[in-house]
Formats: C-alpha cells, sequence, structure tokens
C-alpha cells in the first residue's frame, strides 16, 4: 500500500498524533427511505475528537443524505444522532452549535460581498468577534478579495469562502462534503493541503468524498457506503493491508483460472493480460505455489500487490465484477 | 432572536431590489401626481374634477390619497420582494447553509417575516413622507395654501390611523406571497398566485354577490375584500363611506385572521419538511 506525502508525512509531528478517545460524532442505526428505496441504511459511525473520517461511496450512495440528517435537513426515519454528547435529533440548536459544515455546492447571496456573505453566516450563528472575519479570510486566502461580490467568485474561491464560513465559530466538528467538487486540479491541491493542514492542527473533519486519492491523503478512517449501507470501515491502512492482491503470472492462464475458481480462500480473480490478479490472504501465497505446480502450472510472477483506495473502493462496492461472479475479466 | 432579525434586514438591505421597488413607488406615485395635475390644467377639462386633483396633490387630501396609491401598487411590488425573498433561499441553496447551521426553522421564519413586514412599513412611511414633502413645494407651484388646516393632535390620530389601515393589508399581502411560496418552494409560484389573487379575488366577490344569500355572505371574508373596505375608512375626521362597506372591526379581524392562517400554513409545512438536497432521493 502506497500512501505519500499528506497524512503520513504527518503523523510523525502533528498534534493529532494522539487521537482522543472522546466520540464527537456518534449515529447508530440511521435510516432514511423515500418510498421504497433506503437511501441510508443502519449507517453507524463514530467520529473521535482529532480525526478524519472519509464517508466514501459512489454517486447516489447516500453519503450527502447522512450529512443532510446530521445537519437536521432530513428527517432521520430511525437512528440518534449525537454529536459532542448532545442528541442532535431533540435539541439540533444546541448539538450544531459547535458544528461548521459545507454540504454540496457552496451556497451564497450572490448580490452580497463575500464578507457579508460571512457576516450572515456569523449572524445566524449570533455573531463572531469581528476580527474572525480577518482570521479565516488569511486562512483561506481570501484576504483582498472580501468585498467583492461573490457572484464574481471562481468555483475555487466560492469552495475557500464556504470553509471560511464553516470555521467563523471555531467548531468542533467540521463536516465536509465534497470540498473539492468541480475544482481544477490546482484548487483541488490548495484545498487538500488546507484540509491537512488543519488535520494537523487537530481539528475533528468528517470529510465526504467521491475523490479517493484524495481521500487516502487525508483520512485517518473510511466508512464507505453503496446503496446506502455499509460495505467496509476501518482504518485506510489496515483496510490496505487486508484486501492486498496476489499478482500472478503463470504459462498457461485458462487452466490457472479454472484451477483456482475452486479454491474457496481466493475471494476473487481478475486478468490483466497474462497478469492474473487473486483476492486472497497473502499469507497463502506459498500454498498458492505449491497447488499450481501441483497441476502441472508454471509460475514466472508472485507477487503481493499494493492497493490503492480507489482499487479497493471498487472491489467493496463490487463495481468491477464480471460474468461468474469471480470477477475474471 | 435579534441576530436572525438584523440578517434578514441586512440580506434585505443590500438587496437592489428592495430598493429598486421602493424607487418605482416613490416614482410612480410622483409622476402620475405631477402628470394628473399637468393634465387638469389643459382646457376642457370641468373645473370640479380639476379641483379634486388639485386637492390630491397637496395637503392634506394627498396623504389618503397617496395610501390608496401605496396599498395598491405596495401589494404588488411587496408580493414580488416578499417570494423573491423567500425563494431565492431555495433556487440559492442558502436555506441549507442557515438551517444546517442549527437555526431553529420556526425563528428562521419568524424573522424573515419579522423583516419583510418592516419592509412593508417602510413602503409605506418612506413614499408617503416624500409625498408629503412633495406637496409643500406642489401647493407653492399651484398658488395654494401648503395646509387647508392646522395640524393637532386629532390630525396626527388620523394620520397615523390611515397609516395603520395601509400597512394592515400589505402585511397579509407579505404574508400570502410567503405562505405560497415557503408550500410551493417558488419563487414565481410566489408572486404568481398573490398577484392573481388580486384580480380572482375581486371577481370572487362580485360573483358570489350576484348569486346571494349564503354565498354572497362568503364574500365578506375574502382578504381583498376586507383590504379595500378597510381603505374606505382612510380620511380626516368622520369618514362617509358607501352604504353597504363592511365595518372597520370586521375588515381588521378578517385580515388578521387570513394572516394567521397564511403564517402558520407556512410555518407547519417548513417545519415538517426535509430541505431537499440535490444528491438525496
Amino acid at each position: 500500500m502506497v500512501m505519500t506525502g499528506g497524512r503520513a508525512a504527518l503523523r510523525g509531528g502533528d498534534a493529532r498524533h494522539d487521537r482522543g478517545l472522546e466520540a464527537v460524532l456518534r449515529v447508530e442505526g440511521l435510516t432514511k427511505r423515500y418510498g421504497r428505496r433506503a437511501a441510508v441504511q443502519g449507517l453507524a459511525l463514530e467520529l473521535r475528537r482529532s480525526e478524519v473520517l472519509g464517508l466514501l461511496g459512489p454517486n447516489g450512495a447516500g453519503k450527502t443524505t447522512a450529512i443532510a440528517m446530521i445537519l437536521g435537513l432530513v428527517r432521520p426515519d430511525a437512528g440518534p444522532i449525537e454529536i459532542l454528547g448532545v442528541d442532535a435529533t431533540r435539541e439540533r440548536e444546541r448539538a450544531l452549535r459547535r458544528v461548521g459544515a459545507i454540504i454540496e455546492s457552496p451556497s451564497f447571496y450572490p448580490y452580497l460581498s463575500g464578507i457579508d456573505n460571512l457576516r450572515v453566516l456569523a449572524l445566524a450563528r449570533g455573531g463572531v468577534p469581528e476580527r474572525r472575519f480577518a482570521e479565516v479570510l488569511e486562512l483561506v486566502g481570501l484576504t483582498g478579495r472580501e468585498r467583492e461580490r461573490v457572484s464574481s467568485y471562481s468555483l475555487g474561491m466560492r469552495q475557500r469562502l464556504a470553509i471560511a464560513g464553516a470555521l467563523l465559530h471555531q467548531p468542533e466538528l467540521l463536516i465536509l462534503d465534497e470540498p473539492t467538487n468541480g475544482l481544477d486540479p490546482q484548487g483541488m491541491a490548495e484545498i487538500r493541503q488546507l484540509i491537512l493542514r488543519l488535520a494537523a492542527e487537530g481539528q475533528t473533519i468528517l470529510l465526504c468524498s467521491h475523490l479517493l486519492y484524495e481521500v487516502q491523503q487525508v483520512c485517518d478512517r473510511v466508512v464507505i457506503l453503496s446503496q446506502g449501507q455499509v460495505v467496509a470501515e476501518g482504518d485506510v491502512e489496515e483496510l490496505l493491508a487486508q484486501r492486498t492482491r496476489t499478482a500472478l503470472r503463470v504459462d498457461d492462464p485458462p487452466r490457472a483460472i479454472e484451477l483456482l475458481s475452486e479454491v474457496e480462500w481466493i475471494e476473487r480473480i481478475e486478468q490483466e493480460g497474462d497478469l492474473l490478479l487473486l483476492a486472497m490472504p497473502s499469507e497463502r501465497q506459498f500454498e498458492l505455489s505449491a497447488l499450481l505446480h501441483a497441476h502441472g502450472i508454471a509460475v514466472g510472477e508472485l507477487r503481493v500487490q499494493s492497493r490503492t483506495l480507489e482499487e479497493f473502493f471498487l472491489d467493496v462496492t463490487g463495481t468491477s465484477t464480471t460474468p461468474g461472479g469471480r470477477g475474471v475479466a | 432572536m435579534r441576530t436572525l432579525i438584523r440578517m434578514e434586514l441586512l440580506k434585505l438591505r443590500k438587496r437592489r431590489m428592495t430598493w429598486i421597488m421602493l424607487g418605482m413607488l416613490v416614482g410612480l406615485r410622483l409622476a402620475g401626481t405631477a402628470f394628473s395635475v399637468f393634465w387638469s390644467s389643459q382646457a376642457g377639462v370641468e373645473p370640479e374634477i380639476r379641483e379634486r386633483i388639485l386637492a390630491s396633490a397637496t395637503l392634506p387630501n394627498t396623504i389618503p390619497d397617496a395610501l390608496n396609491f401605496i396599498a395598491g401598487l405596495g401589494a404588488f411590488l411587496l408580493a414580488i420582494l416578499t417570494a423573491a425573498s423567500m425563494g431565492s433561499e431555495y433556487s440559492w441553496g442558502t436555506l441549507r447553509a442557515i438551517i444546517g447551521s442549527g437555526v431553529p426553522r420556526s425563528r428562521f421564519l419568524a424573522a424573515k417575516l419579522i423583516a419583510l413586514s418592516t419592509a412593508a412599513v417602510a413602503y409605506t412611511v418612506v413614499p408617503l413622507v416624500i409625498v408629503v414633502g412633495a406637496a409643500v413645494p406642489m401647493a407653492w407651484l399651484l398658488d395654494r395654501p401648503i395646509m387647508a388646516s392646522g395640524i393637532d393632535g386629532p390630525w396626527v390620530g388620523d394620520v397615523l390611523l390611515m397609516m395603520a389601515r395601509t400597512v394592515l393589508p400589505l402585511l397579509a399581502q407579505v404574508a400570502m406571497a410567503f405562505a405560497i411560496t415557503v408550500v410551493t418552494r417558488s419563487q414565481a409560484a410566489g408572486v404568481g398566485v398573490a398577484l392573481a389573487a388580486t384580480f380572482v379575488e375581486p371577481l370572487a366577490a362580485l360573483v358570489l354577490d350576484m348569486l346571494g344569500g349564503a354565498l354572497a355572505a362568503i364574500a365578506d371574508y375574502l382578504l381583498l375584500v376586507n383590504a379595500q373596505a378597510l381603505m374606505q375608512y382612510n380620511g380626516f375626521g368622520t369618514v362617509q363611506v358607501p352604504q353597504g362597506t363592511l365595518s372597520q372591526t370586521h375588515a381588521v379581524l378578517v385580515i388578521l385572521g387570513w394572516m394567521a392562517l397564511y403564517v402558520t400554513t407556512a410555518l407547519l409545512v417548513f417545519r415538517r419538511r426535509d430541505i431537499e438536497v440535490r444528491s438525496a432521493a
């Protein structure tokens, strides 16, 4: 598993190295149905202090619906939501007082300037000290542009202003729903660096994204949704270690596939050219080699292949299945 | 709650539409008065009509006359402003940001209504003050006395009552446009239905009257019928109203009843309904 820069580089010396045990956000059995379709089904997650939790899933998986329920925009059909020990379904105002959030695309009053939009958000929360506006604008790199109308802002500027708005009242929990949505690569990199910086300072973050490279860079743990349900969760590194793949090159791929399809501890077989990729416990390599040798199949290459979060994600969400249910390409 | 009201007033104050509408109200009234005075000076205009026009351009009659104008056009403009103010929260997605910050829904609605009501009062007071101010040079130009009579307590009381009679129906119009926009989540529907009601209701009242009996009594409980009835009482001293005009008490109670209905409907719908996020459902 490769984890370059980003979170790995930060682990050694950042303020979040000792992650807290206090649960900042806890949901249990969170469910929302629209007619017969369950947009979210039995979601359970816990976000600890100073942790960055990634909430992943393909489009329509239920990520935004889950966040909308946490923020009280959508009424859940079932499941308590607890924010910093407060029942958010009963005491929404008190629970959300210490939460800052961006949900979906950044939304502002286009006829107002950047700073006036921040003032509106500040007044919605009962007001913030005047100096705080300058602080958040500087944090997101919008100093000098705050008096321009938001209608003249680029998408990247709006995203940054949205983050500034979410940080105005110094929240204990920051919820970011697709914060790099629609940005160019430079914009995405800037936002990512900002999130990393916030995380390094100990900010607790729930990051909702379908950009897996970004999540891998930033998140400590992930929860993966598919069709409203959790299909995987855990530490990024541990998840990737569980689902490593074994790359195999043999002299007779069709025979090998036929043989290995019957092996119960091989979950999945994919073929890329003359390379077979097996989803199996990495410690059974020797067993695999012996099995192939016993059936007269010569092994040219056998190695454990690191997986990216994207590959893991596609695997658990079942978006790379092939006929036969064994994933043979 | 105070900061929420400040928030809503900030949004209204900084919105160009608010000032454009107010400018239209003032400008059209002044232009209309100027044109009427000019037209009345033409040959062939009957002396009685000329006198009525000149009286309405100068104090004190310009006051009830201006308030009637404000009640008419102001209702249109406030319906548009109200629908835009609430409808754009949906279309811009700003509702997500505000409610998602933990603001209680009922308090948000209340703050918005209070701010819009403030606009309704401003749309009454500001044009009236300007029109009254314009009546002074107008009187000088027309070689008429600035004030036909002195300003005393009863006079001031009459003016305040006239303003109250004007503001109340405007508030009801705000409540109607607001409720329709909240229920439909559409700025266009809020404007359209509120404006359509202005035309449809008088027709409905006429038809109900013609049908007679119990149906005719229903007309006595329509909003605009009562708003118009209330405006009939605008004037100085004891005002002679046409026979059959609904009493002020009846009119006020009906208007308040409709306002309560609209506000309650908006509140109930808004509190229960999910605020849509595009990725959901």
